[in-house]
């Protein structure tokens, strides 16, 4: 008999199946509740032994209801479940997520990979003075090198849109005593406009000023940042003399790169060199001009330009695009990597 | 400026080819622009001499020649060409060379059964002609083993330098001869020596001199100004000048080559006497390239009886101008102060060769050398007699004196190097060296302008020793101090609105300027602007942005966020008001249409909650600011609010002035940076204590018709200070205008959260609270209740 039940048990095929097997068997009028009911007619002898088997009967039937109850319940969940099934496939969509300018990104980069060295971030206004951006610089008023900034003026008003963030190395030295690390960021202005040149451009200014610093100091802190900056730990850099009013020496730092007739990849091996960026010792009069003995503490002072630095190593070749502001150009070059 | 070798070699002795002057020019701090070497592909090609020339044994076209090629051998060749014979003069081709026509190395042949050992070329051989017309012939007078540059008629080597502002000396060919020579490229040749001239008259001309100028200037008579000599005209043309007569070339050639300007009258056009003095404003001076000036005071000018005939050190007057019939000539070299020569170049905004050097400062010590070298040219060349030149102001300038301690070099540099070494770098640039007990005493030679101190001295030393050998040397160790600039908060919130940062123009055009202020005077226009479209700094980062938004949606891209963190420009009673500034922008859908998303127009509580949600991350809630119903004249009235905090103005929000978008539904949110953000970010700020209480809620719902001239938003504001600590939050989930409503009012329905924070809320306590948020409501708001629900 228990092998019919149990069966009976495994068919059902749902839970009121498998509630009317258990009524049938462990009901009031039950086939096992019957037999058991039946015991009391026995002798104590039969009672004992007979009870013993139909209580074992009973006990496996239940374990095997319980079973396939659970089997069946979980069917049922499932059943439903699926009855809300969706097509996984459909496409989705972007998350609503933003960029940074890669120039941002840059500055905000270089402003990082500084920062580990003890500088901090500067700024300075957009709109100053001659006195900023040329005389305490060092630049006399009608030398060449003056005219070669292309300086955009004000009309009616003095003033001038600064040329070089090199204005903040001035506000910062009259302001603050060295030892100084500073790098100033910004934008700034030339009145030129060519396929490689912009009216308004970004610039990075850094300068050190210190005790029983020299070239040496410079040379290293330069190589260091564009082989990080270009992620290149062989990167050959070289130094090459310039002339710059506000330092002295001057130097021009340049990276190697290979020149094909549509390409150019900036690495070892290459077949030319590519300039990035303008470098020197203070100039003593410039740190005289901040009221720094030049005898006591040596300054070097680097400016780039970020735009130029960005279009490199992401191979942009149109500058006019980083301001053009093309939706599909900013979702491209931008980051949204989480920044601060 | 463009170098040319061969004009170089008259002042360099040098083996050295174009492309190591180049790399030592650039070594030594003179930026190489290019270089154009037509010998490049021909450098291997020699002269050669056919000694002889028969027939091939073995084939009637083809002949048999023995070339000798200078370097004393004879080499047999088999040439095909018709035109090749005994004793021409060929261009000859070595085993080895390559070929410019097919770019192959050529190698030993055996031609019908005889070995060739190189090639007599032909033009088209040498890529120099399209078409094969036999081998080239070469005039008699060249050398076997001359190159073929010149037999070929071909110009020679051209670099292009450019010249740092520093270094007027180097706009010569001489100055850059003697940097080749400080760096050991060849030894300088000594300038040829100057006629010594018997019996010469003086100069009929009189001169008067008024200011502190070194001039001298004699007469030459009877001169013939016909064409300048090959070899001068082939110079000039090499570096890109014109060859105009003998006369004006002379002078160009020693203005390039030694950096001397000169300039020549036509005496016979000078009217009485030359008078060089300060001009006068409102003076007239018609120059050479025919344009008539307007004279400032203070610019030095040359004048005869009949006005200006020349502006000093810059450019010569029409009415003195040499021609064919000049016969007799007036020749002037002179030295003028290099700024009033500045001052008076960019006042007239004029560029000559003469201007160039004179700014810069011309080598005064060649001043008398110059006009005797420029007289023996013109006899040489055009004939006649000098006479005795005038000569006002001190030929021989005192040189400048630098003392310099050797030290300092290392201390900048961080090189040592010895007294010795140091002493023969600066010889080698022809400083002047005495040894006074360990402090070199220096004179600059005449024509650096700009060795003034001894930080100039030790960048001298090192571009001779190297900037590579300057060693590597690392900065101390320093803490780490960076902490995210308060701008870098701002980005990081944006990207996470989904904006995407632009950087647009800080200029604007007066249209679009005048758009964004109300009172034009405030607006700052620049002086010299790149165009009208760029000539005004924009009063608004909108301004701007709008464009590139337009453009964006003129192009079908649709639904934008874009954002800019820049300053922007106010000019308040003269002063400049530089505002840094954050403007974001929506426009279109809110979302692309996709099937998972609402599909709706931006608006302006978009713009709203950016705004918001910007200065959370400033610690700014939205609680403690103010809204006003009103903003600037770009928003649309209506659908705009300035923010403020107590007085300070934080920005606005709205939907952009329909006018100004076409048709684009935008809308923006400006912030006013500095009056939100703190100089620095306090990343240790310990945020406020919060108490999680964990007692029951109670929800209660109300619902108000209240008229539309309330504002809701501070009516909602106000209903949890009826009880800060019970009531936790107050949600308005419904705002209702239309039907049902009378047009003046609205219906407004808002959920109310109560919870203690130490005991369950009994049904009294709530039914109290509701009711005095009932009662607020109806008194500050003239509400109407509608009905109150659990």
């Amino acid at each position: 008999m228990l092998e019919k039940w149990l069966q009976e048990i495994e068919d059902a095929n749902n839970l009121q199946a498998l509630d009317e097997v258990r009524v049938k068997l462990l009901g009031k009028n039950g086939l096992i509740t019957q037999q058991l009911k039946n015991l009391g007619s026995l002798s104590i002898e039969d009672k004992k032994t007979l009870g013993l088997a139909i209580n074992q009967q009973k006990d496996k039937c239940l374990n095997a209801l319980v079973e396939r109850k659970k089997i069946l319940e979980e069917q049922a969940i499932n059943e439903k479940l699926m009855a809300n099934a969706v097509d996984i496939t459909l496409p989705i969509t972007d998350e609503v997520w933003g960029s940074i300018h890669p120039v941002a990104k840059a500055i905000l980069d270089i402003n990082n990979y500084f920062s580990q060295f003890g500088f901090t971030v500067k700024t300075g206004p957009e709109i100053d003075s001659e006195y900023y951006n040329f005389d305490a610089l060092n630049i006399p008023t009608h030398h060449p090198a003056r005219q070669n900034h292309d300086t955009f003026f004000l009309k009616g008003m003095a003033g001038l849109l600064r040329t070089h963030t090199s204005t903040v190395q001035i506000r910062t030295m009259q302001k603050q005593k060295p030892p100084l690390r500073i790098i100033a960021p910004g934008r700034v202005y030339r009145s030129d406009s060519d396929a490689t040149h912009t009216p308004m451009f970004h610039q990075i200014e850094v300068l050190v000023v210190e005790k029983n610093l020299n070239m040496g100091h410079l040379k290293t802190t330069l190589i260091d940042f564009c082989r990080w900056f270009f992620a290149q730990e062989d990167l050959p850099v070289r130094f090459r003399p310039s002339f710059f009013p506000f330092t002295e020496p001057s130097a021009e730092v340049d990276i190697s790169c290979q020149k094909n007739k549509d390409s150019l990849k900036i690495g070892h091996g290459g077949n030319s060199w590519l300039e990035i960026m303008g470098c020197g010792m203070v100039h003593p009069q410039v740190l005289v001009n901040c009221n720094i003995d030049p005898q006591e503490f040596s300054g070097f002072a680097f400016g780039m330009g970020v735009e130029r630095l960005v279009m490199l190593k992401s191979g942009i070749s149109d500058i006019r695009s980083l301001y053009e502001g093309d939706s599909r150009w900013l979702k491209h070059y931008g980051s949204n990597g989480v920044v601060a | 400026m463009k170098i040319s070798v061969n004009w170089l070699k008259k002042f360099l002795s040098t083996q050295a080819d174009v492309n190591t002057i180049a790399d030592t020019l650039i070594k030594n701090g003179l930026e190489v622009e290019s270089i154009d070497d037509p010998a490049t592909n021909l450098k291997d090609f020699v002269v050669a001499h056919v000694v002889e020339c028969e027939k091939h044994p073995n084939a009637d076209r083809l002949n048999l020649c023995q070339v000798d090629c200078g370097d004393g051998k004879l080499y047999q060749v088999v040439c095909g060409a018709k035109n090749v014979r005994k004793d021409l003069k060929v261009v000859f081709a070595r085993i080895g060379t390559t070929i410019p026509y097919n770019q192959q190395v050529l190698s030993k042949g055996t031609i019908r059964g005889i070995e060739s050992f190189g090639m007599i070329c032909s033009a088209q051989e040498l890529n120099l002609s399209d078409a094969s017309e036999g081998i080239i012939e070469l005039g008699e007078q060249y050398q076997a083993g001359d190159t073929v540059m010149a037999p070929l008629g071909l110009s020679d080597a051209v670099i292009d330098v450019s010249i740092t502002p520093n270094r007027g000396d180097c706009f010569s060919i001489l100055g850059i001869a003697r940097e080749l020579a400080a760096s050991n490229i060849g030894e300088l040749l000594l300038l040829p020596q100057t006629q010594v001239y018997q019996d010469l008259v003086d100069c009929p001309i009189s001169v008067k001199v008024i200011g502190d100028h070194i001039f001298t200037g004699r007469l030459i008579r009877n001169v013939t100004n016909h064409h300048s000599p090959e070899w001068l005209k082939n110079l000039l043309t090499s570096v890109g000048a014109r060859s105009i007569s003998a006369v004006v070339d002379i002078t160009n050639y020693l203005c390039l080559g030694l950096g001397r300007p000169l300039h020549a009258f036509d005496a016979d056009k000078i009217q009485g006497e030359i008078t060089v003095r300060y001009s006068h404003q409102g003076e007239k001076f018609t120059a050479l390239n025919g344009l008539e000036y307007t004279l400032d005071d203070g610019m030095i000018v040359i004048c005869d009886d009949s006005g200006i005939i020349s502006l000093a050190g810059i450019m010569g007057g029409a009415s003195t101008a040499c021609d064919e019939n000049t016969k007799n000539i007036f020749l002037e070299s002179a030295y003028f102060n290099p700024v009033t020569i500045a001052q008076t170049g960019q006042k007239l905004n004029i560029l000559s060769d003469a201007r160039t050097r004179f700014e810069r400062g011309v080598d005064a010590g060649l001043v008398a050398y110059g006009l005797d070298i420029a007289t023996d040219m013109l006899i040489d060349i055009c004939g006649g007699k000098p006479s005795k030149p005038v000569v006002f102001g001190n030929l021989n300038l005192p040189h400048t004196k630098v003392d310099f301690n050797p030290e300092k070099f290392a201390k900048i540099i961080g090189v040592d190097l010895t007294v010795q070494q140091i002493t023969n770098y600066l010889q080698n640039l022809g400083i002047k060296v005495e040894n006074n007990q360990n402090i070199l005493s220096l004179t600059i030679p005449s024509w650096r302008h700009d060795l003034k101190i001894a930080e100039d001295i030790v960048e001298e030393i090192a571009r001779l020793h190297g900037y590579e050998s300057i060693p590597s040397y690392s900065l101390s160790l320093q803490p780490h101090i960076y902490c995210p600039s308060p701008e870098d908060v701002v980005r990081k919130s944006m990207i996470n609105l989904g904006f995407n940062e632009v950087i647009t123009w800080s200029f604007t055009d007066p249209r679009s300027a005048n758009d964004f202020v109300d009172d034009p005077e405030s607006l700052i226009y620049l002086q010299n602007p790149i165009s009208q479209d760029l000539s005004i700094m924009r009063p608004s980062l909108v301004a701007s942005m709008l464009k590139v938004v337009k453009k964006n949606h003129q192009e079908g891209r649709t639904n934008l966020r874009f954002f800019e963190l820049a300053a922007q420009f106010n000019k308040v009673a003269n002063d400049i008001q530089t505002t840094k500034a954050l403007a974001g922008i929506r426009t279109g859908n809110y979302y692309d249409s996709h099937w998972r998303l609402p599909s709706r127009k931006v608006d302006v509580f978009d713009a709203k909650l950016d705004l918001v949600k910007v200065l959370k991350q400033f610690g700014i809630e939205e609680h403690s600011i103010q809204i006003e119903a009103k903003g600037p004249k770009y928003y649309a009235q209506g659908q705009v609010g300035t923010v403020k905090q107590g007085k300070k103005l934080l920005g606005y929000f709205g939907q952009i002035h329909p006018n100004l978008t076409d048709n684009i539904v935008a809308v923006a949110f400006e912030l006013l940076l500095e009056n939100i953000l703190p100089e620095k970010l306090d990343l240790y700020t310990k945020p406020k204590k919060i108490t999680l209480s964990n007692q029951p809620i109670a929800e209660r719902d109300f619902s108000f018709i209240i008229p539309k001239t309330i504002t809701v938003g501070p009516l909602i504001n106000n209903i949890k200070k009826i009880n800060n600590k019970i009531i936790k939050n107050v949600t308005l989930f419904d705002y209702y205008l239309g039907k049902n409503i009378s047009v003046d009012h609205c219906s407004i329905a808002f959920k109310v959260i109560m919870q203690s924070d130490d005991h369950t809320l009994t049904e009294e306590e709530i039914n109290s609270l509701s009711q005095q948020i009932i009662n607020y409501v109806q008194d500050k708001g003239h509400g109407q209740l509608r009905n109150e629900k659990n």
